[in-house]
């Protein structure tokens, strides 16, 4: 594959609670990023998705571990990031009503990010904000609208256009369209798509919308209690889930149509204890929840193991090197 | 149909707006029925008015809202002619709504547990709970949409959770409250595929049980095929087609509803659509006949001008449409 933009490895985000005890939000994450691909993240609600976006562009420091950013560990301890690295990293927040300033023009809040990151002068930086709104398809008379005055997905391709301002080559999009309808959402990602091949872009797009991320992503991986379960291209992780909370998700998936209904895993209901990330399970974390729990999945921690090229799961059932036994096809 | 069947009725109902003196006309006669005990489905674009008919059943509206004409009967009595008292009574027993905008409905600056048993005295006023017993409702109630370490997230304030974390916490006080009638507004936008499910049978289970009765408001299809008997589809303001959830899904026969399926990313994987050509008209001269013929591939003549009555397309699904009348609407 092509070159890496981006690795995560081993990153730990903790939050202190009163007491002594804390949140561990982000566990022990290694993954890695390459260039021009879309790597989709999916995983419950409260599993460390944002927060892994958060430390990435930097908002958190990180508890433990490295992010590799073109070379250069940007979680050393006591590392600055320079204005490059700040602009070319970035991001765009799931909800569109707060992610501008409500007191700020379009106009205004897509000249900031130009003023501090080109040598643009006021004349160019005019030109340059006609020309990122007209890259994510809006009117060049935005500029004057305030956030109020325009509509969620409008103002979610405002974010866009102000991401784009700084030249990223990387940008997460944390759930970028779940506040959006359909019809919108289809102008926002496939506005996205086309950027990306124009452009060059890496994404790392956060979402739980697993019918769009089928569509959007060239690789998925699986984030639950702050760690990974499973990584691989969106065709093979579609067709042939392998961990049980993959399955277990795939078959959650609520669709619209019957053709939908028969391309999904039978339904296997979600039971057992949901776990906090205060007090994290023994040995696999999922333990509690799965269908296919051994003796030795409560008491030892799995490792993230590649069973085929590029497929990579965490999960006792498989063994590096072993054949994938029939049953879980 | 009859009326006592009913647990919610809407007729004719239209609301504006008015904002710099200028009046949006917003709601164009909206009829709408729960069935008591029955889960119904209310789908359409962003700006359609799905969360103003919702506000309206509560009487909620924002003060610049204006009820041009309707009514709303709730177990037989208009909800919009209650005298202060009354709706009082209704808005904290008989219907609650579950606010699309989690973080809108949850102060920032007042722990979770405060704001839940705030709540859940009011809902429960009648019976004389002891605080010990309404803490022990909402622990459980957290429980039931599967929050970990509920003690935790009673302690804390809104910005120590995570977004589908204050989305769980709100569905979890509205359902503690145990009304009659739910009104859901888009309540699994912030939610994995696996809790959201487990939300949605914790929901049907509720309506099979405790006959009670719901109306569900989202942008998804999916969620609203797995929970809804009946479907009403919206576009710009009024319900355009609608019935048993199944046919409509599978018949679409609507214009709009076609467009609106096909921009589904499909788990098929067949890519991802540009979306609907166009937007939702402006409120303030919306288009005199069907709203939906500036963005119409199907559009006749008359569509301009003149708005289309119900049409049944097969035993329990209808549709407004002229085109659709006449047999000349075709999905792909
Ligand atoms: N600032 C904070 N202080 C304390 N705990 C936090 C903070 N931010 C997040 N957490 C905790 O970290 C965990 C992970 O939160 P995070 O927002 O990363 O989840 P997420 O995967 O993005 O969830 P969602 O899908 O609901 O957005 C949660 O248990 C949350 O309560
Ligand atoms: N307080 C208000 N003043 C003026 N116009 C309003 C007000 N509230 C809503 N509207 C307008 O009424 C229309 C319907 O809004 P509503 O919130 O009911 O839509 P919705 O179907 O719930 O949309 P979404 O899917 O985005 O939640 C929109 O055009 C909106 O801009
Ligand atoms: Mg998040
Ligand atoms: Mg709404």
């Amino acid at each position: 594959m092509s070159e890496v933009i981006l690795e995560l490895k081993n990153l730990k985000k903790y939050f202190p609670l009163p007491g002594g005890q804390s949140v561990k939000a982000v566990d022990g994450v290694s993954l890695k990023l390459f260039k021009g691909e879309t790597l989709g993240l999916v995983g419950e609600s409260g599993c460390g998705k944002s927060t892994i976006a958060y430390t990435v562009v930097g908002m958190y420091g990180a508890t433990e571990g490295e992010i590799i950013y073109k070379g250069t560990n940007l979680a050393q301890k006591g590392y600055k990031r320079n204005l490059q690295q700040k602009g070319e990293i970035q991001i765009v927040f799931q909800d569109p009503g707060s992610s501008l300033n409500s007191r700020r023009n379009v106009g205004k809040s897509l000249e900031l990010p130009l003023k501090i990151h080109t040598k643009l002068n006021k004349q160019e930086r005019q030109d340059r904000i006609d020309e990122l709104l007209e890259l994510v398809g809006l009117p060049v008379d935005f500029k004057k609208r305030m956030p109020r005055n325009i509509g969620g997905g409008e103002r979610q391709l405002v974010s866009v256009a102000r991401a784009l301002g700084s030249n990223p080559e990387f940008i997460i999009l944390d759930e970028p369209t779940s506040a959006l309808d359909v019809s919108v959402q289809a102008k926002v990602i496939s506005t996205l798509i086309h950027l990306q091949e124009k452009l060059g872009l890496s994404y790392l797009f956060i979402t739980h919308d697993l019918s769009l991320m089928r569509n959007v992503a060239t690789r998925v991986a699986i984030l639950y209690l702050g760690r990974l379960c499973e990584l691989a291209p969106t065709a093979e992780f579609f067709h042939r889930p392998l961990h049980p909370y993959t399955q277990m998700l795939l078959s959650s998936i609520p669709v619209a149509t019957d053709e939908e209904e028969k391309v999904k895993p039978a339904q296997i209901i979600s039971e057992g204890e949901i776990p906090s990330p205060v007090n994290v399970p023994s040995g696999c974390t999922f333990h509690t929840r799965c269908r296919d729990c051994m003796d030795i999945c409560k008491v030892e921690v799995p490792v993230m193991i590649e069973i085929e090229p590029s497929h990579y799961v965490c999960c006792h059932k498989f063994k590096e090197g072993e054949p994938i036994a029939a049953e879980v096809e | 149909m009859e009326t006592n069947n009913n647990i919610l009725e809407i007729k004719d109902l239209s609301v504006s707006y008015t904002v710099a003196n200028v009046v949006t006309h917003v709601l164009e006669k909206v009829n709408l029925t729960v069935p008591k005990g029955k889960s119904v489905g209310l789908v359409g674009e962003s700006g359609c008015g799905k969360t103003t008919t919702m506000r309206a059943i509560l009487g909620v509206l924002p003060s610049n809202a204006n009820i041009e004409s309707g009514e709303i009967l709730f177990n037989g009595t208009d909800v919009l002619k209650m005298p202060y008292n009354q709706l009082q009574e209704f808005r904290q027993t008989g219907a609650g709504l579950i606010f699309q905008d989690p973080s809108s409905a949850l102060n920032p600056v007042i722990s979770i547990k405060k704001q839940f048993l705030t709540s859940l005295k009011y809902a429960h006023k009648d019976k004389n709970y002891s605080s010990a017993q309404l803490y022990d409702k909402a622990i459980e109630a957290l429980n039931a949409v599967s929050l970990a370490d509920p003690k935790r997230i009673m302690n804390s304030f809104p910005f120590q959770l995570s977004g589908g974390m204050r989305q769980r916490v709100c569905i979890a006080m509205t359902l503690a409250g145990e009304k009659e009638l739910l009104l859901a507004d888009e309540p699994g936008t912030a939610l994995d595929v696996t809790i959201q499910d487990q939300i949605l049978r914790l929901i049907k289970n509720l309506v099979e049980t405790l006959d009670l009765s719901v109306i569900m408001v989202t942008h998804s299809l999916g969620v609203i095929r797995q929970v809804t008997t009946e479907v009403n589809v919206m576009y710009a303001g009024s319900i355009v087609e609608g019935g048993d959830t199944h046919q409509v899904f599978e018949h679409p026969s609507h214009p709009y509803t076609i467009a609106l399926m096909d921009c589904l990313p499909k788990l098929t994987g067949t890519g991802i659509s540009e979306g609907i050509p166009g937007r939702i008209p402006d409120y303030d001269h919306p288009p005199a006949g069907c709203r939906f013929y500036p963005r119409c591939t199907y559009a006749l003549d008359r569509c301009k001008s003149e708005v289309p009555g119900k049409t049944i397309v097969e035993d329990d699904h209808w549709v407004a449409c002229f085109a659709a009348e006449e047999g000349k609407v075709c999905p792909k």
